[in-house]
Order: structure tokens, then sequence, then C-alpha cells
């Protein structure tokens, strides 16, 4: 598999954005330096989109209303850092009514394992629309989710104010909200602290 | 003896040392997932479930096609086929309880 091009990333939303490579020791304790000072905030999981990707989602997710919209993002993983380089939609195949629920059609899911394994890509992550509802996961997001996975979300798809937000499981099958970042700027000191769904 | 390539999902190759793609000897599916447990523990009920069946969430495709149409567990593989594990990609919006919440 080819190694990603290094790049910075810039926030789209809230949180902060660090340097690649900077601080990547995702332990529990930060590493200091040889005066005791602190050393950097280790790396927090963010996920990294072009915006014409999140556009698409947008686009998408408005072209289905008032079903939800679905699909998976296909990527690599370096490290905390997801890097998404196709975004694609799928049919929706729920069972139940398609305005508040969605399931990524096998068939679909397959034909993309396929196209990333093609590209030397993974299957990173899923995204979805709550048409008139925030980008926070729902009950049954949290129920159907896996754990390792980018779930990104198109936030009140129906309306002015759609926004995108991006979660992942932690260690405690936990939703935690992940960085949404677009790769290739200078990078934004952070801000606020990461929101965990309890 | 007949063998296949399984291909898995990232969600479950923490459990599998990592590995993407991993090929196995068997000759219908669950023989190829049972020879899955025993190679990688840690897979036990994360594909099949108790009974020994697909679990619910949980897709087999043998060269493209739903296993679950061709007898799920009993299903003929030949030899030099692909299975792909597929999660059931799934959720949606909060509902009215949900929201009020």
């Amino acid at each position: 598999m080819t190694k990603p091009a290094r790049t910075t990333d810039t926030p789209l939303v809230g949180g902060d954005s660090d340097r690649d490579g900077a601080a990547r020791s995702g332990g529990a304790v930060r590493p200091g330096d040889a005066a005791g000072r602190p050393g950097p905030e280790p790396a927090a999981p963010r996920l990294a989109v072009a915006p014409r990707l999140l556009a698409r989602a947008r686009e998408a997710a408005r072209a289905a209303l008032p079903a939800e919209a679905c699909g998976l993002l296909l990527g690599r993983v370096d490290g905390e850092r997801t890097l998404v380089q196709r975004l694609e939609s799928t049919r929706n195949a729920t069972a139940s009514p398609a305005e508040d629920t969605f399931e990524v059609h096998p068939e679909d899911y397959l034909r993309l394992d396929a196209l990333a394994r093609s590209l030397g890509l993974d299957v990173v992550g899923v995204w979805h629309s709550h048409p008139d509802s925030a980008a926070r996961p729902s009950r049954t997001d949290l129920e159907r989710a896996w754990p390792g996975w980018s779930y990104l979300i198109v936030g009140r798809a129906a309306h002015d104010d759609a926004h995108e937000r991006s979660w992942r499981l932690d260690d405690d099958g936990r939703f935690v909200e992940e960085r949404l970042v677009t790769a290739g700027e200078a990078p934004a000191p952070r801000t606020t602290q990461p929101t965990i769904l309890r | 003896m007949t063998s296949a390539t399984l291909h898995l999902p990232t969600p479950l190759r923490a459990f599998c040392d990592g590995h993407d793609t991993i090929t196995l000897e068997g000759a219908t599916v669950g023989e190829l997932l049972r020879a899955l447990e025993r190679e990688h523990p840690l897979m036990a009920g994360r594909i099949l479930d108790d009974a020994g069946q697909v679990r619910r969430f949980v897709n087999v495709f043998v060269d493209g096609e739903n296993a679950r149409a061709k007898g799920g567990v009993d299903a003929g593989v030949a030899d030099g086929a692909e299975l792909t594990i597929v999660p059931a990609v799934a959720g949606g919006a909060p509902r009215a309880d949900e929201r009020r919440a």
C-alpha cells in the first residue's frame, strides 16, 4: 500500500489541528522535554476531507430528501489521522422508514470495498445524513456502529444550517467527536476540547 | 484441499493481527469461518453466532454472491474463491423521543 503524502490539516469545524506527525505518541502521559516542560498534547483522532467531498455529501443529502442519504468513505489511516480520498454514495437499503434510518446496501459495500482495494485504499468510514436533526450520533447510530471507522454525519440536511461533524467509537464504546480537517493548509491552534457522548 | 481467500473489513482486523486478507482451507463458508476462528481465536463470535450461523449484522459474499442465498454456512466454496466479510452498516437520525430528551 502506498504511503500517504505528508500534509498539514486545517480544522473545518471547532476543534483544533496539529501538524501531521507532530504528536503521535497517543499515550495517556504527555511527553516532556529535558527541562521538564510539557510536550505537545497527544494527537487526537481527526478526519481529513477535501471540501469538495463534503460538498458532495451535502448535495447527495439534499437530493435524497426526505430520506436519509448514506455512503462510504474510502481512504487511508495514518496513526490518528484518517485521510478520506473518495466519498461515495450508496443505496439506502433500510427496511424501516428511510426518513430516519439508513442501511448501506451490502452489494454497494461489496463494490466499493473492491474499488478501495484496487486503488490501494480501505473503507475507512461511513457517512450519512440527518435531514432535520444536528450532526450528532443517535441511539441507533451508536447501536449499529463498528469500531475503527469514522462516522461522518451531515446534520440538518434539509435546512439552511446544514453542517458536518465526524465521530468514532472509543475503547469504551462511546462516540467521541473527531476533528474534521482539510488537508494541505496551515493548522490553527486548539480552541476546544473534544466532545464525548455518554 | 480447497482453499479460499477471505477479505476482512477494517473493524475486524484488530482481531486478526491486523490482516486485511487471509487464505484458509475449507470447502464451505462454515468450514472457512471456523478455520478463521481457530487461527485467530479473538474472532470467535464476531462473524459466527453461538449456533454456528452467520450473525445478523454480517454478510458473507462468495465471489460476489451473498452466501445467505446459497445456503449460508453450508454454501460450497470453490478452490481459489474469494470471500468478503461485509458488516451491516446502518444507523439513523434521532427518534422523536430522543430529540425531546
